[in-house]
């Protein structure tokens, strides 16, 4: 898949991209089904765009209005980590939950894309934006073994919903599109300056061959404290 | 049964335009009737004004931070504001091009009405619209009427404008022009609450052969605002108010409604006649115990959140090539956050410097949420997105961001008949005024507080005979 887009934050240096490393296999347990991108561990560099002045917010007496000094502050976009070893032990994090009402999918959302923690169920891609935040949320789950989490994923329409939530809140995300693209397409975990979120798994079910990638945007969030 | 000469009492709930003008008009009409009547507003927050606030920014004394302007060519605030003695003190603001960002700014081609073509040689011109989106256009004279009050896109304008003109009318010229002025989503808003198309739609088949018929737009200004800021409509308002006997309280929100014999109870105080003139969601909550099923329809209406963030940046670092735009709209295919940015310095001249301009950019809207990020994280993504429209680096000397909860009621397809069966199970002696229900804009809020006003001295005289 050609890179494509600005790039916001991964070295964009094509040797990075190296051969898949783990296999998506057949429909049993003891293969691997790691969608994750076939890049090598790499050092991420950043593009910022260029330095500019943000309001420090000092809340004045009007609840609602912040004003008014200025600092200066770099805008950096989440920076999500280079893959990790697909085999790397880490330990079992959950973050939230992931619902697609469309698939009937209703399942903790784990912090981390190592197979130890996708097969356990979905997993956030370390560094990608957190749900509800501007940037990219990067979900992989795997489709054919373990528990499927992602065994229908390609039967998500336009405007589905799929809700993320967290203890910031519940954030519903709505289908935008979706493509396959081949194992090095990198490109979907870049950060956008919306706030955007991106599943992804193997792609057909049962090889590695492509990933199917689904992109979604923010539609609705309720925060804890309302 | 009190005595006759005991004034009658009436509580407004909300101090917004809406309320206001209510108590104002009540006060009036009674006045004119010889009707004694003893009118109070309550305010749960400490100003009043609702979602019209004026405050100090970056050296000038009055920058809005909410709504600029009102409509100028429909009535309702217009009369209110000569009424409480503004009618000298109007202002308009300069007429500058305005422009939709697509891969670029593209100025708005002349000829439009609320965003759909009505000269397609107009059209022909823009580069915001691909020629397959022009011929595509050009073929509404040619297509079937469009049915606007049944089936799946029934009273939707995204529905009707995409059916008339295409996608890309839609996207690109309706939904920022019309989208933008309620943070809606035009495929999900109500088509009857924008009359100029609902009535073009009811009457013709096409909108093209129809504009053709239509007179031209009436001469002066589309829009006017107080020489310092909107909020002298509402200060002008309550002063009004009070000198005519009105009581207002601010910080003093209503904690319960109840039914009290042929009377209402608001908290402890026994009144003849409520007006509720705040949010449907807090009318809802103050009437579920008397009015459940009534109080159920008002909690349904939607509403859309929005961020004001206005920055002041130095006139040096202003690019001449901007100079004369009032501002300019982000159609949502292209949309991060920042939906629309007003030139604020270049529409008003009370909000002019020699030092500085003033933006005001907007965020979020129905579909689109902004609240639950940082005061940081909206500053950053306001001058990163306009910045990159621009393509200019904004270095702001100042920054000011609003945060508007519950902006903007959003009125679903179908909105107008479910308002009025939600009216009818009304008992006499409690009316709603307010943007919820009859019209989002400044002169129709105007406009609810004075028809509920009226209802409510007739209510009132009804039951003294």
């Amino acid at each position: 898949m050609a890179q494509c887009g600005p790039r916001l934050l991964l070295g964009s240096s094509a040797a990075a991209i190296a051969l898949l490393l783990a296999a998506c296999g057949g429909d049993t347990a003891e293969v691997d089904d790691n969608p994750v991108f076939a890049i090598a561990p790499t050092t991420a560099t950043t593009t910022t765009v260029p330095p500019t002045t943000a309001a420090a917010s000092s809340t004045t007496s009007t609840p609602v209005t912040t004003a008014a000094t200025t600092t200066t502050s770099t805008i950096v976009l989440p920076r999500p980590l280079a893959p990790p070893d697909p085999h790397a032990d880490e330990p079992l994090v959950e973050i939230g939950r992931i619902e697609i009402p469309r698939i009937s999918l209703d399942r903790p959302l784990y912090e981390g894309i190592t197979l130890g923690t996708l097969d356990a169920g979905p997993g956030h891609w370390p560094g990608s934006a957190m749900p509800g935040q501007i940037g990219n949320v990067v979900v992989a789950g795997h489709r054919v073994s373990h528990t499927r989490p992602f065994r229908d994923i390609d039967q998500l329409q336009q405007g589905d919903e799929v809700v993320l939530t967290t203890a910031d809140g519940r954030f519903v995300y709505v289908v935008s599109g979706s493509e396959v693209v081949e194992p090095e397409g990198i490109h979907i975990i870049e950060q956008t300056p919306a706030a955007t979120a991106t599943l992804f798994a193997c792609h057909p079910p049962g090889t590695t061959r492509y990933r199917y990638v689904v992109h979604l945007t923010l539609a609705a969030a309720e925060t804890r404290d309302g | 049964m009190r005595a006759a000469a005991q004034p009658a009492r009436v509580t407004v709930v909300g101090g917004g335009i809406s309320g206001l003008a209510a108590a104002h008009r009540l006060l009036t009409l009674a006045a004119q009737a010889g009707l004694p009547v003893d009118v109070t507003v309550r305010e749960r927050d400490h100003a009043l004004g609702g979602k019209i606030r004026t405050t100090p920014f970056a050296g000038l004394a009055a920058v809005d931070e909410g709504a600029d302007a009102f409509l100028a060519r429909v009535p309702w605030a217009v009369a209110l504001a000569r009424e409480v003695g503004l009618g000298e003190q109007m202002v308009s603001p300069a007429t500058g091009s305005a422009a939709v960002w697509w891969r670029g700014l593209q100025p708005i081609p002349a000829g439009l009405l609320l965003g759909m073509p009505t000269d397609l040689l107009q059209l022909a011109r823009t580069r915001l619209i691909s020629w397959p989106g022009k011929v595509r256009a050009a073929t509404e004279v040619l297509r079937p009427r469009t049915r606007i009050d049944s089936g799946p896109g029934a009273d939707s304008i995204g529905a009707y404008v995409r059916a008339r003109f295409g996608d890309q009318v839609h996207e690109r010229l309706v939904d920022p022009l019309v989208g933008s002025i309620y943070a809606a989503d035009t495929d999900r808003f109500s088509l009857a609450a924008v009359p100029q198309i609902h009535d073009l739609a009811a009457r013709h088949r096409s909108v093209l052969l129809a504009a053709r018929r239509r007179p031209p737009a009436p001469e002066g200004p589309v829009f006017f605002a107080p020489a310092h800021g909107m909020g002298q409509l509402v200060d002008a308002t309550a002063e009004a108010v009070r000198s005519m006997g009105g009581t207002i309280r601010c910080g003093d929100p209503v904690g319960a409604v109840t039914a009290d014999g042929d009377g209402w109870r608001v908290d402890d105080e026994a009144v003849d006649a409520i007006v509720l003139a705040g949010p449907a969601a807090a009318s809802a909550d103050l009437l579920a115990p008397a009015l459940p099923e009534v109080a159920a329809g008002l909690a349904a209406v939607e509403y859309a959140d929005v961020v004001m963030v206005t920055v002041a940046v130095p006139a040096h670092s202003w690019p001449e090539r901007l100079q004369g735009m009032s501002g300019y709209l982000v159609p949502k295919p292209v949309q991060r956050l920042v939906t629309a940015v007003s030139f604020g310095s270049q529409k008003w001249a009370h909000w002019r410097t020699p030092d500085t301009v003033v933006l005001r950019i907007s965020l979020g809207r129905d579909g689109l949420p902004v609240l639950h990020l940082s005061d940081e994280q909206l500053v950053e993504a306001a001058l990163r997105d306009t910045g990159e429209h621009l393509g200019l680096v904004l270095e702001p000397t100042a920054v000011r961001l609003t945060r508007w909860a519950g902006a903007f009621p959003q009125y679903r397809p179908g909105h107008a008949g479910r308002v009025a069966a939600l009216e009818q199970r009304l008992p006499g002696g409690v009316t709603l005024a307010g943007a919820s229900h009859h019209g989002i804009g400044i002169p129709a809020c105007v406009q609810s507080g004075q028809r509920a006003a009226a209802a409510t001295v007739a209510h009132l005289t009804h039951r003294r005979q």
